[in-house]
């Protein structure tokens, strides 16, 4: 295989303005149109420039409290979960992981939903500032909880047996599921509720609240990882070359698994599980590109963010006035996927693996 | 210059390395021969700080393995295991660049850059550079393993010397490439480097090391020039056969007939 010859910077630059454009469509796009003429109005309005234009008000607001900030979240938990994905990968190093498969996701849901649900009734999640920070901490308790249970039993001598990790991943996933279903179950919360908002997430509550949480967390946690990606790299040639590397292996996995639970979990407690995203977004870029973790630390966090703002603007569009939860969206797109490299993997096993 | 001091590493009632010590020269080509099981691995494992023994000390250049940082010693020992993976594709040049992983932070220099290119050219693995290593041949991958570990180890320490450690790394090999890769190690030592490499083939052993130490047991049973070691006895001690050991005017090595 011919890897592309297009260097990294094109593809940074390209995904970037590609962000940026789909950011301009979706904050234009819903029940109430905006032109792009109102948005760079609202924006200048909001920097406080002077201009002559009339301004609807109802429009604006609409643009500011529900549209602004659901795409920015939008971007922010579809760079998480697509970085994700890629430092799971890695860590794993199989190109099927992602955080809804092995449990990160549900297990961060389940932790969400414990102080959602039971929180309330008690009354400890008040609208405080530290009450809005025990729902991440407890979902990053339960994603944490998932993510080591699953690559505990599935390492066997150092070696993660991919059969077993899709298996546990599963069982961890159904007691997951199953807890949070029990808890919207007893819940009187009518969004705690609804068992969808859980399962297949939705960005309908997004607000600004919601955007720096998730941004506090995601946006160190991406660069941060970007340090960690010569040892990842390093990690494909197994464990024991990458400590010849110099590399601390045991040192590195921790960090990445607390890294990556914390991402899963910030966008998890705030959006629901959202499947595949992780999953898809490395997986173009190594096709497109290359394996270089580096390159796929920062291009699935520009990636992942048009592809879940894509997502929501399919499911904010396709039967409105209603909406879709995303996580049905990203399901019927990404589950072809997944198969698809399945297929890809067991025909490349004969030609010298993946993508060969 | 590596020293092994009376190694010991046991797994469970096993002992696999009964105290084995051995010193290995900067400069010199050594090679660890021995039957199947008599440890020669676990002492590269060991070598290499992949495994921790139950007992003994090894060091590089005087000061003990598990005094200095993994980091640090990475900048001048390489070390290769006998069956290397790659979970996904990378390019040929982005393989042998991993070899400069110790020496940058987050990005390569011009210089890394410049070594990674020579290393590629001094294995041959330069006209291939930019296919995806999972579509080389055996062979080919060899050689762009042995580029990365020589890419690692390209420039002379400030002080102290450079270290090679290599697992069996003709196993996978035809004859031409077993000689071809054999003969860059024996220069890559010429060029002031301690080279140990396991090798099965005692021929081969016998034609390329400067020094042989042979494990049986766990214990090192011998060990010396190949001239001084090589004889029927040892491989009756070592492999149970009985061989006959030819000298000609057209060899300056001994050979093993079985």
């Amino acid at each position: 295989m011919r890897l592309s010859r297009f260097s990294f910077r094109f593809y940074y630059t390209a995904l970037g303005l590609l962000l940026l454009l789909s950011m301009v469509v979706a904050v234009g796009t819903g029940a109430l149109d905006i032109t792009a003429r109102q948005i760079v109005l609202y924006l200048l309005d909001g920097l406080g420039v002077h201009h002559d234009a009339a301004i609807n008000t109802l429009q604006r607001n609409v643009f500011f409290e529900i549209r602004v900030p659901r795409v920015i979240l939008c971007a922010l938990v579809g760079a998480g979960l697509s970085v994700s994905g890629a430092l799971m990968q890695a860590l794993f190093r199989n190109p099927i992981v992602e955080p809804g498969l092995i449990g990160t996701s549900s297990g961060a849901a389940l932790g969400a939903a414990l102080v959602f649900v039971l929180g309330k009734s008690f009354g400890v999640v008040a609208d405080t500032f530290i009450g809005a920070l025990i729902l991440p901490f407890f979902a990053f308790a339960g994603g944490l909880a998932a993510t080591l249970s699953v690559y505990r039993i599935a390492t066997i001598g150092g070696k993660v047996a991919v059969a077993t990790m899709l298996l546990v991943g599963i069982a961890i996933n159904a007691v997951a599921a199953g807890g949070t279903g029990f808890l919207s179950y007893i819940a009187r919360d009518p969004q705690a509720r609804s068992i969808t908002f859980w399962n297949l997430g939705t960005f309908s509550g997004a607000d600004w609240k919601a955007c720096i949480i998730v941004a506090v967390v995601t946006i160190p946690a991406v660069l941060i990882a970007l340090r960690y990606s010569k040892g990842l790299n390093a990690l494909l040639l197994g464990e024991a070359e990458a400590g010849y590397l110099g590399i601390d292996t045991e040192k590195l996995k921790i960090r990445i698994i607390l890294l990556n639970t914390l991402v899963v979990a910030a966008g998890t407690s705030m959006v629901g599980v959202i499947g595949f995203v992780g999953l898809i977004v490395p997986h173009l870029l190594r096709m497109v590109k290359s394996s270089d973790n580096r390159f796929l630390i920062i291009g699935s966090s520009l990636l992942g963010g048009i592809v879940m703002i894509l997502a929501d603007m399919v499911a904010r569009l396709v039967i409105a006035p209603a909406e879709l939860p995303i996580g049905i969206v990203t399901a019927v797109v990404g589950a072809p996927v997944f198969i698809w490299i399945l297929i890809g993997n067991k025909r490349s096993r004969h030609l010298g693996g993946f993508y060969a | 210059m590596l020293e092994v001091d009376s190694i010991r590493y046991t797994v469970g009632d096993a002992t696999i390395l009964d105290g084995v010590s051995a010193r290995f020269d900067a400069g010199c080509l050594s090679m660890i021969i021995g039957p199947n099981g008599s440890g020669k691995s676990t002492l590269m494992k060991i070598a290499a700080h992949e495994i921790l023994p139950s007992s003994g000390d090894i060091r590089y250049g005087g000061r003990s393995l598990y005094a200095q940082e993994r980091a640090d010693v990475a900048r001048f020992r390489a070390a290769l295991s006998q069956n290397v993976d790659l979970a996904f594709p990378l390019t040929v040049e982005e393989v042998v660049m991993m070899g400069r992983y110790p020496h940058f932070a987050l990005k390569p220099s011009a210089a890394d850059r410049d070594i990674c290119e020579r290393a590629m050219a001094r294995l041959g693995v330069d006209r291939f550079r930019e296919r995806n290593y999972l579509t080389l041949s055996g062979g080919e991958r060899q050689m762009v393993q042995v580029a990365r570990v020589l890419a690692q180890i390209w420039e002379s320490p400030a002080s102290g010397s450079r270290y090679l450690l290599l697992d069996e790394p003709t196993s996978f090999l035809d004859i031409n490439h077993q000689h071809h890769l054999l003969g860059i190690l024996r220069s890559i030592a010429d060029d002031d480097v301690a080279v140990i490499v396991v090798i099965h083939d005692v021929n081969l052993a016998s034609q390329y090391a400067d020094r042989i130490v042979a494990l049986h047991d766990g214990k090192n049973v011998a060990e010396g020039r190949p001239s001084d070691v090589i004889n029927p006895e040892l491989f009756f001690l070592l492999y149970g056969m009985r061989g006959k050991m030819v000298r000609s005017d057209d060899l300056d090595f001994p050979m093993m007939i079985f």
